[in-house]
């Protein structure tokens, strides 16, 4: 399924946070898990994700370190920060109203 | 890739990291491992790309470099200000009010460069850094750095310009054309090694904080000598001078310490 650009760029913030909500991650782990969460139609590309990351810690959303990993390479794990708690309330609020709104209108009308 | 990403060593670092990550699990999952790291590289994207991606990533908003400029403005207008009506009462003239003004711009935005590279510092050993605001850093330092050399080339000239009409010769090898000279020079080496495009390491930040210790001495050591010369004993002056000398050193000592101290200490 192709998802248009806007979806994909308005959906990451929010994903990113709710997947650091479960625990410090890493680029490469996060990108899994969007897709492991999407069923695998959600395919991320490196390019899209680390702005993303890159800017939510530049906005104090979250903060990143590096540490080593189980294959004993350095790898950059993000946290999420009490900051980007609030704007994954935010976000979530905003998309629970917008899921709420097309539920309604679709649950009463089927689309052709 | 490095090309197109400049200076973020520790993007690319991130990415490489990626990268093997992604060529690994391809190879685990049974593909060769030239074939995995074709398809790795090409879900990486063009440099091209994700240099455009992370360009949009406004590092300007780095709130210190901010601060800097606007104190500048600030310092500069009130500067202006005050020789203005120097210039209107005829306290000073036209000549020697624009040598003050472009001096005291010059060194101020030297003092910036130290000023933001301290923070620089003191927040890594605190919270930790990133390429981000490393590269907001080094574009800040960039402008002061050019701003510092432009005025205080202006004001040794105007300074020679005016030794020539008041003292007879251009250059007399006082100690505040050469503190001039010294600023020049460092502020000269600065903008060489920022314009190669090398960033703002942890070295770089050592140098830039020393870099006040350069222009303090230029500024304020002249006038110091001066006073030790007419017999004078210029306690307060000396020791705020030699005090901020060692809160420069204490500070970049600050670069021994291991980044994040301060969150590390939270998580523990």
């Amino acid at each position: 399924m192709d998802f248009g650009k806007d979806l994909i760029a308005a959906s990451a913030t929010p994903l990113v946070l709710a997947i650091l909500v479960e625990g410090d991650s890493y680029g490469y782990a996060i990108i899994k898990r969007v897709a492991e969460l999407s069923g695998g139609q959600l395919q991320w590309t490196d390019g899209m994700l680390y702005p993303v990351l890159h800017r939510l810690e530049e906005q104090g959303a979250v903060t990143s370190r590096w540490r080593e990993s189980e294959t004993g390479r350095k790898r950059k794990y993000y946290a999420l920060k009490s900051h980007g708690r609030k704007v994954l309330a935010e976000h979530k609020a905003q998309w629970l109203v917008v899921h709420g709104a097309l539920s309604s209108i679709w649950g009463n009308h089927v689309p052709a | 890739m490095a090309g197109a990403l400049g200076d973020r060593a520790d993007l690319l670092d991130e990415l490489e990291c990626h990268l093997r990550e992604d060529v690994a699990e391809s190879v685990r999952a049974g593909s060769p491992p030239e074939q995995a790291w074709d398809a790795a590289v090409a879900r990486l994207g063009s440099p091209a790309q994700l240099a455009g991606e992370f360009g949009k990533l406004r590092t300007s908003r780095w709130l210190p470099a901010r601060l800097a400029f606007l104190a500048l403005a600030l310092g500069g207008a009130a500067m202006a200000l005050f020789l203005g009506s120097g210039l209107v009462n005829g306290r000073v003239r036209p000549l020697l009010a624009v040598h003050v003004f472009t001096v005291t711009v010059g060194y101020a935005a030297g003092l910036g460069i130290g000023a933001l590279a301290a923070w620089a510092l003191l927040a890594r050993a605190g919270f930790g850094w990133d390429s981000t605001r490393a590269c907001a850093l080094r574009s800040a330092a960039a402008r002061l750095a050019l701003i510092s050399v432009a005025m205080t080339l202006v004001g040794v000239v105007l300074g020679a310009v005016w030794g020539r009409h008041y003292l007879g010769r251009y250059w007399t090898w006082d100690l505040r054309e050469v503190g001039g000279l010294a600023v020049l020079v460092w502020g000269c080496l600065l903008v060489w090694w920022l314009r190669r495009g090398r960033g703002i390491g942890l070295a770089g930040m050592v140098v830039a904080v020393m870099g006040n210790a350069v222009v303090a001495l230029s500024w304020f050591g002249p006038p110091l000598v001066t006073k030790l010369g007419h017999g004078a004993a210029p306690w307060a002056h000396g020791l705020l001078l030699g005090a901020f000398i060692v809160a420069q050193l204490l500070v970049a000592s600050a670069a021994l310490l291991p980044a994040g101290r301060l969150t590390a200490r939270r998580r523990t």
